[in-house]
């Protein structure tokens, strides 16, 4: 299907184009791919690009957002998820923008999707060749924890300047005897950058690293995108004697599926305080 | 022959816009290093020297002299407006800096990237002032472990050893080293810095007016510990003081500057014995009065 | 179980979004028309614009209406617009000397050529609840025109531009030149098509400005005035009016008339500059925006200056901190996207958290 059949069909449908296919004016997702590529070429650092405003609201996923609508075609078969979840609020959102659009199918099933666009997680099952996983990106900069200053920390990448986060990460042993980092877990790029994996959980890193899809990232409000182009290698960072480590769940097995080998989310039941844990990716805990 | 570590060639550098007279009408001579054209400070102008391994420079003058300037170049704090950097890098370093060749390659040539590795495996610095080299936040043995971790040490025990045994070689009670600098006295912030500077057994070390912030008693044991580790390391050194006194206990060799320029150089013991320009003389006889 | 259930998020939006809209009429008054907000509200109406980066009376007028009049959600509402059109060109500059004015004053001189224009303003009004405004309608409208034209008094009529007070001073060599302040290059930068790397030119940085939040840039250049600062400035001339708008016409090369826009436009006057041997001069700061909005114009103008100071001591002086802060629409939706569900990364803390008091 092309646009003017797609537009054709639009209005055969009733619905009245007031906006162009994908929202964004043509120009606009030009530049964005464009900055994709460059993003693709360079993995992990971190390419400017004239973030657009969205009609969602700044930090709600717009870089995610316009990664999607840049690259989406009439017959992408979309699923977006938010904390795992294919119904969460925002992910409902964003799903029912892009369709109205696009009029582009969507999905909750992994496998099915072309595209898929997160926040918070990468879905448990693996990615294969050909699929596009876009992240939503609130701070794109991993060593904004330790440097405020957007011109300080571009000097730092621009140097592979690292080490105030890895005395970042020696305070908290010395401090904690335990690096404290819970998500948004740094990782090398390549062995070159240091990259923010956006605020997934350090159970989501390992998956970066090698992967068979095409890992995209959207940072709206700061105005930067990223990439992990396939079989890259991504290392979270770690000492020889502190090691990286994913969450531990002490063996729990999800409340609805049974699976003992996903990403939990805790609940609390009732005002007793007691917990039940269920899969945060939902589409996989309704799988069998 | 032994051939020099270190060799620079006319370092110059300029603060300001510039013009095509700056350099001839300031200097010694004219005593002032602002341009009456322009009114750009000349910091420091043809400064050339070679140093030795193991060997101890000093760079004496008053302030506004250049001598910091010169320490900045050579740390790569600053650009050079002129003048070249060359270094003879022993092969164990080498490896460091990803097996790059830098013999014959002017240092202030090199990308802000390779710099940055020069700085991290092959330079130690001690400032005048605690906080331009220490993070008063951070631990001591943090501040230690900074340098390693830039030197890509990556195993925090093996750190904490190497920093344990570095404060204890600077005189700093072991069981501070979880506390940050910001608590400790000037004197102890100072031998902080030292082992910061010393961690990663760096091939040049570089003190600018070390102890001209703290009190003579301090000064004296710091000094002291200067001198000590200096007998031990044996790592070239370049120190930048005004005071004769720190020149004439740490340095073998010393160049007197002044507005921007070299007036006198040569063997420490010489120039205090038997200053040749009159500047010297005046620094002399009134460092001894 | 909270707002993120697994099944029926769909709905429960749909449904919240019901509400909002039933909140804004339940109570049974006159649907508010859209013309109304544009006319009656205008000062409103300039300030989406500006924030909204977009000069379209009737779409913002239509944003304030949607919004029910939360002006950062009307602004965001009109810029998120602005993203669907094409950037088709850019103007020919527009020469503020021209401006068709409908109000200038200066604080630095008690008369300048031209004269003082107070023009509309309540500046010197008490600021009393008018209790009359409560039983107005269309007719007390006409009477209150027909009132102000009655008695009028012989005038002349006012030129079509005034001389720039500025000019004044830098004639006399008193002020900064132009091109003293022309930070890096020339050529216009343009942030909405690229994004703000530091150190900015000072076009990015007044165009930041130009479409940031006028309480956002109030509160930095308050700082600023207030004492976290030097700027200490001087309202060399205030000017509120219309500018003409032009292209350049891609077949006849000519300019060509597009329409008019109504802006504000303030420079203050600065402390002296001793700039490497010239004899000192005064310093210039900037503000132009969109519509009647004077708070941010002079707000604007005080932080370009501000923003000058080779070594930045105070957060309105530092480029960054300042550019970067702002944006109320950027803002504000950082702001509120806490109140989305981020269970994944509180698990991932509360996990740390455990480990480090087993350790404890």
């Amino acid at each position: 299907m092309n646009l003017s059949t797609w537009l054709q069909q639009q209005e055969k449908n009733g619905h009245q184009a007031y906006y162009t296919f994908a929202f964004i004016d043509e120009g606009a997702k030009r530049e964005i791919r464009r900055k994709t590529l460059k993003a693709i070429a360079i993995p992990g650092y971190q390419v400017p690009f004239g973030s657009r405003d969205m009609p969602i609201a700044r930090g709600w996923g717009t870089g995610g957002l316009q990664l999607t609508l840049a690259l989406i075609g009439p017959e992408d078969i979309l699923k977006v998820i938010d904390q795992g979840a294919d119904d969460s609020v925002n992910a409902v959102n964003i799903k029912k923008f892009v369709s109205q659009v696009t009029g582009v199918r969507l999905t909750n099933q992994v496998q099915e999707a072309t595209l898929i666009q997160t926040r918070h997680r990468i879905p448990e099952e693996p990615l294969r060749e050909g699929q596009i996983l876009v992240f939503q990106v609130p701070i794109p900069e991993p060593l904004r924890a330790v440097e405020p200053s957007e011109r300080e920390t571009r000097r730092m990448h621009g140097e592979a300047d690292y080490s105030r986060m890895w005395l970042h990460l020696y305070e908290n042993i010395v401090q904690f005897k335990e690096i404290m980092i819970g998500s948004r877990y740094p990782v090398m790029v390549h062995n070159r950058f240091m990259m923010d994996p956006s605020p997934i959980p350090r159970w989501d890193n390992p998956r970066l690293h090698m992967a068979e899809g095409l890992y995209l990232f959207g940072a709206g409000r700061e105005k930067r995108i990223y990439a992990v182009p396939p079989y890259t290698s991504v290392k979270s960072i770690e000492f020889e004697d502190y090691k990286f480590r994913v969450e531990d769940f002490g063996g729990v097995a999800c409340s609805r599926c049974g699976r003992t080998n996903t990403f939990l989310n805790e609940i609390i039941d009732d005002e007793s305080g007691k917990r039940t844990f269920i899969c945060s990716d939902t589409a996989f805990c309704s799988k069998l | 022959m032994v051939k020099p570590v270190l060799r620079a060639v006319g370092l110059t550098k300029r603060h300001g816009n510039g013009c095509s007279r700056c350099y001839e009408l300031t200097g010694p001579l004219f005593d002032r290093n602002v341009c009456p054209d322009c009114h750009s400070v000349v910091a420091c102008h043809n400064i050339s020297f070679e140093l030795f391994p193991q060997e101890v420079l000093g760079i004496v003058g008053e302030s506004g002299s250049g001598k910091s300037t010169v320490i900045q170049l050579l740390n790569f704090n600053l650009e050079a407006d002129g003048g070249e950097l060359y270094a003879d890098i022993p092969n164990g370093n080498q490896s460091k800096l990803f097996g790059q060749n830098l013999e014959g390659k002017n240092l202030f040539s090199l990308n802000s990237f390779r710099k940055r590795q020069l700085r991290n495996f092959i330079i130690g610095v001690v400032h005048q002032h605690p906080h331009l080299g220490l993070r008063m936040n951070v631990s001591a043995g943090g501040n230690i472990a900074e340098r390693l971790l830039m030197a890509e040490w990556r195993h925090v025990g093996r750190m904490r050893e190497r920093s344990a045994e570095l404060l204890k070689k600077t005189e700093v009670p072991i069981d501070r080293m979880d506390e940050p600098p910001r608590n400790f006295s000037g004197g102890m912030q100072q031998r902080v810095q030292i082992a910061k500077a010393l961690s990663n057994e760096p091939m040049l070390l570089l003190l600018d007016e070390v102890t001209s912030g703290l009190d003579v008693s301090v000064q004296a044991r710091v000094l002291d510990l200067i001198r000590n580790l200096q007998h031990d390391l044996k790592v070239t050194t370049i120190v930048v003081s005004h005071d004769l006194g720190v020149i004439r206990m740490l340095t073998s060799r010393t160049m007197v500057m002044k507005n921007g320029q070299i007036v006198e150089s040569g063997l420490t013991d010489q120039i205090l014995e038997d200053p040749q320009h009159p500047y010297t003389q005046l620094l002399v006889t009134s460092a001894l009065s | 179980m909270g707002y993120v259930a697994v099944k029926g998020g769909q709905e429960a939006i749909e449904n919240a979004f019901r509400f909002f809209r039933y909140n804004q009429i339940r109570q049974g008054s006159e649907p508010i028309q859209v013309e109304q907000i544009r006319d009656q509200l205008h000062l409103l109406i300039d300030r989406i614009m500006s924030e909204g980066s977009l000069y379209a009376p009737d779409l913002a007028a239509l944003a304030v209406k949607q919004a029910a009049g939360d002006t950062l959600e009307a602004s965001f509402i009109l810029r998120a617009y602005r993203t669907t059109l094409p950037r088709l060109g850019y103007s020919l500059p527009l020469d503020t000397a021209r401006m068709r004015v409908i109000r200038r004053i200066s604080a630095a001189f008690q008369d300048i050529p031209g004269g003082q224009i107070l023009g509309p303003t309540p500046d010197y009004t008490l600021r009393l609840l008018n209790f009359d405004l409560i039983n107005e309608d269309s007719q007390t409208y006409q009477e209150h025109i027909a009132d102000l034209f009655q008695d009028l008094p012989e005038y002349d009529e006012l030129p079509q531009t005034f001389p720039k007070v500025m000019e004044i001073l830098r004639r006399d060599n008193l002020l900064i030149g132009r091109n003293a302040q022309v930070v890096g290059s020339t050529k216009s930068f343009d942030i909405t098509r690229e994004s703000i790397t530091f150190p900015a030119p000072r076009s990015a940085a007044l165009q930041a400005m130009a479409m940031g939040e006028t309480g956002g840039l109030l509160a930095l250049a308050y700082s600023n005035m207030r004492g976290y600062g030097m700027v200490h400035p001087t309202v060399g001339e205030l000017r509120v009016g219309y500018l003409e708008v032009n292209v350049k016409n891609p077949y006849t090369q000519q300019p060509e008339k597009i329409g008019e826009i109504e802006v504000t436009e303030a420079e203050i006057i600065s402390q002296a500059k001793h700039k490497d041997g010239n004899r000192p001069q005064f310093t210039l700061g900037y503000g132009l925006c969109f519509g009647h909005n004077e708070t941010k114009a002079i707000s604007m103008a005080v932080l370009d200056r501000a923003m000058q100071s080779e070594e930045p001591q105070s957060p309105s002086e530092d480029q960054e901190f300042v550019l970067l802060h702002i944006d109320g629409i950027e803002s504000m939706g950082f702001c509120n996207h806490y109140k989305l569900p981020h269970y994944v990364t509180f698990q991932s803390q509360l996990d740390r958290l455990r480990k480090a008091q087993e350790k404890a």
